[in-house]
């Protein structure tokens, strides 16, 4: 019965199953073991063929960094990088040649002539650029046409999408991508992004099939900038600065408008402008931001300076009578002959500024000396660089004391014998708007009110806005009264000197106005500055300057928001001035 | 040895299939990403010609003949008379001349 229990013998079919069972079962690890081995092999030690091959398959990109973009203060992008496209032909994928110069002609509005023309200038080059940068419509057409043989290539390109407003200051970059003038320039650095790069797997098609992640870099933009500017101002600063060159036929002008308290410049505007976007085709004296980087002796603009600090020191009293005489001429202790526009014989002190007397300030600048008005004039910030970091500033000329001669306490005090900037005489002119504090300009926007540096007590500072304020009102700057807007200013009337014969050109003048306003609370101050108007149009600054400088503080400031204190039938006029 | 074999041979089918299968999602979900990196430089780039088409339309001389074109008077901010009750109520009209 035990035997019957034995495991039952498998029969030859059941053996024969077995085997081959086991012979498949041993293959497949052999052939597991095989492929395993295999895969080792491919990725250690792969053949060179083969790595060719599988390298063939990868491409690489460029992943374009954009460069910083410059704001004004509120954001409105005055320079801004994006994509342009050029249009660019590979003669090898072109299909029929004979009808294609035409195709691609009457189908993006091109001439098939010159297209041919530049397809046989080149030959072999299977990169032919037909076109720089594709017009928006142009690139849409592109696209639904797809044509064979015609390809865009992006790449990034700057716009200065406000054309040439503040293009001076702005400046503009190669086609490189580089800086090359202005801010562009000077901020290159921080502007700048850097590429990144990409490496992609593609399929047999050219398709992308998966980004390689070791060679991933992403690109870094580069920084924006948010600059003090004001966008509007500024335009209101171009146009009323064309406007008066125009008028007056004169050679060039500048424009420059700050906040006192802040430093902060809200427009720098340049006569002739140009376009940023096509700078090449302006000449390159143009491109210069003259506000910052040419000179000019400033004349009667640069009396309050000097009336201010005398009035501190007390070299002269306001109430002070002073015989500036009855014609006009006065002869100095060391025989020096002035001369004023006509005889104002003895006036106060105040009215040695409201009508600008070169006697009266030769006088005070007499009793002051050489020693105290140099210091003045340092004081103010004159012969240095204004810190407003601004490209190409130059510190102008203050001679050094010990080459001052016995004329030069008599040629200071009415803006003779040195040289300023725009910027400088404007920004000195913001310590008497800003309570006496001297600031450093600055092109960025800025919250704060930075630390200025006391020059005027806030009495005194006070007391010359209130003189200057009557020069407006009844002295030489009249013609720069407003309706809405109590302002102060000074005219100044500088002829140029002639560096060749020595002495000064009898008809040629610089005409200038710098002003602040409302006189209450001062908010803004301007400084217009017109080179070699026509003497047979006008040239005084009160004529040339002033009116230009009055529309830009008054359009600014309703801008801005200031309260007016006209009463209600001038602000109808003002209204319908405005719109004019 | 044959049924630890088979059992061994199966679970090495199963493991390569699971592989293979993970490794298709890997591929599928860098495919995608690559989708996503080319959309999102399209993107960007279309945005940088978005900010320069609305900066070229809002300069202050188009602003200037849009606020013109709509007869629209810039007038300057009057201050309120503080004994005026309400904004409505200030002193001075000067919307319109």
């Amino acid at each position: 019965m035990l035997a019957d229990l034995k495991p039952a013998q498998p029969t030859a079919d059941a053996r024969r199953v077995l085997k081959v069972g086991r012979f498949m079962v041993i293959g497949i690890s052999v052939l597991f073991a095989v492929l395993l081995g295999r895969i080792v092999q491919l990725q250690l030690a792969p053949d060179p063929r083969l790595e060719t091959r599988v390298d063939s398959q990868h491409s690489s990109a460029t992943l374009s960094a954009r460069r910083g973009a410059l704001v004004d203060r509120h954001g409105r992008m005055l320079a801004v990088s994006r994509m342009a496209y050029r249009l660019f032909l590979d003669p090898k994928m072109i299909g029929d040649r004979n009808t294609f110069s035409e195709r691609v002609g009457y189908e993006l509005g091109y001439d098939p002539v010159d297209v041919e023309m530049i397809m046989s200038q080149k030959p072999g080059n299977r990169y032919i650029s037909i076109d720089q940068r594709l017009s928006e419509d142009k690139l849409a057409r592109f696209r639904e046409l797809k044509l064979p043989g015609v390809y865009v290539d992006p790449y990034v390109v700057r716009d200065y999408p406000y054309g040439q407003l503040a293009g001076q200051l702005i400046g503009f970059v190669g086609r490189e991508g580089k800086g090359l003038d202005g801010l562009e320039r000077e901020l290159d650095p921080v502007l700048s992004g850097a590429p990144g790069r990409i490496v992609y797997a593609r399929d047999a098609g050219g398709r992308a099939l998966w980004i390689e992640a070791d060679n991933y870099q992403p690109q870094h933009d580069g920084r924006p900038l948010r600059l003090s500017i004001d966008a509007m101002i500024q335009s209101i600063a171009e146009r009323e600065l064309a406007g008066a060159v125009e008028q007056y036929q004169a050679k060039a002008g500048q424009m420059i408008v700050m906040n006192p308290w802040t430093g902060e410049i809200l427009a720098m505007a340049n006569y002739p402008a140009f376009d940023p976007n096509d700078f090449s085709r302006a000449k390159p004296e143009d491109w210069r931001n003259r506000a910052v980087t040419d000179v000019f002796e400033p004349g009667s603009i640069f009396k309050p300076f000097i009336w201010s600090m005398a009035t501190q020191l007390q070299a002269a009293n306001p109430s002070e009578m002073i015989d500036t005489t009855t014609s006009g001429v006065w002869r100095s202790s060391k025989g020096r002959s002035l001369r004023d526009a006509r005889g104002h014989g003895r006036i106060d002190w105040d009215h040695v500024l409201i009508e600008s007397s070169n006697i009266g300030m030769a006088i005070v600048g007499q009793r002051l000396g050489a020693e105290k008005l140099h210091n003045i004039v340092r004081g103010f910030g004159f012969g240095q660089m204004t810190g407003s970091g601004l490209p190409g500033e130059i510190s102008g000329v203050v001679h050094p004391l010990p080459k001052w001669t016995h004329y030069s306490v008599t040629s200071i005090p009415m803006g003779q014998e040195l040289s300023v900037t725009p910027l400088q005489i404007t920004r000195a002119f913001c310590a008497i708007a800003a309570d006496g504090m001297l600031v450093h300009p600055t092109i960025y926007a800025t919250d704060h009110r930075p630390e200025g540096q006391r020059v005027l007590t806030a009495n005194i500072a006070a007391h010359t806005r209130e003189v200057l304020g009557r020069a407006v009102s009844e002295g030489t700057g009249r013609k720069a009264q407003s309706d809405l807007y109590s302002l102060f200013g000074k005219t100044g009337t500088a002829q140029l000197p002639n560096f060749v014969s020595g002495g000064y050109y009898q008809d040629r003048y610089v005409s200038s106005f710098i002003c602040g306003g409302p006189l209450e609370a001062p908010q803004l101050v301007v400084g217009c500055f017109i080179h070699e108007p026509d003497p047979s149009v006008g040239h005084y600054g009160g004529t040339v300057a002033a009116p230009a400088a009055s529309r830009v503080i008054e359009q600014s400031l309703v801008y801005l928001g200031a309260p007016t204190s006209a009463a209600p039938e001038q602000l109808v006029q003002a209204a319908i001035h405005l719109d004019d | 040895m044959f049924p630890k074999l088979a059992v061994i041979l199966v679970l090495s089918a199963v493991i390569a299939a699971t592989l293979l299968h993970l490794r298709q999602q890997r591929l599928l979900l860098m495919n995608q990403m690559a989708d996503f990196q080319q959309q999102m430089d399209d993107n960007r780039e279309q945005t940088w010609d978005l900010q320069v088409r609305i900066h070229q339309r809002l300069t202050p001389d188009q602003l200037r003949e849009a606020i013109a074109r709509r007869q629209l008077d810039l007038a300057p901010m009057v201050p309120l008379d503080p004994n005026a009750a309400l904004l409505a109520e200030a002193p001075y009209d000067v919307s319109r001349p």
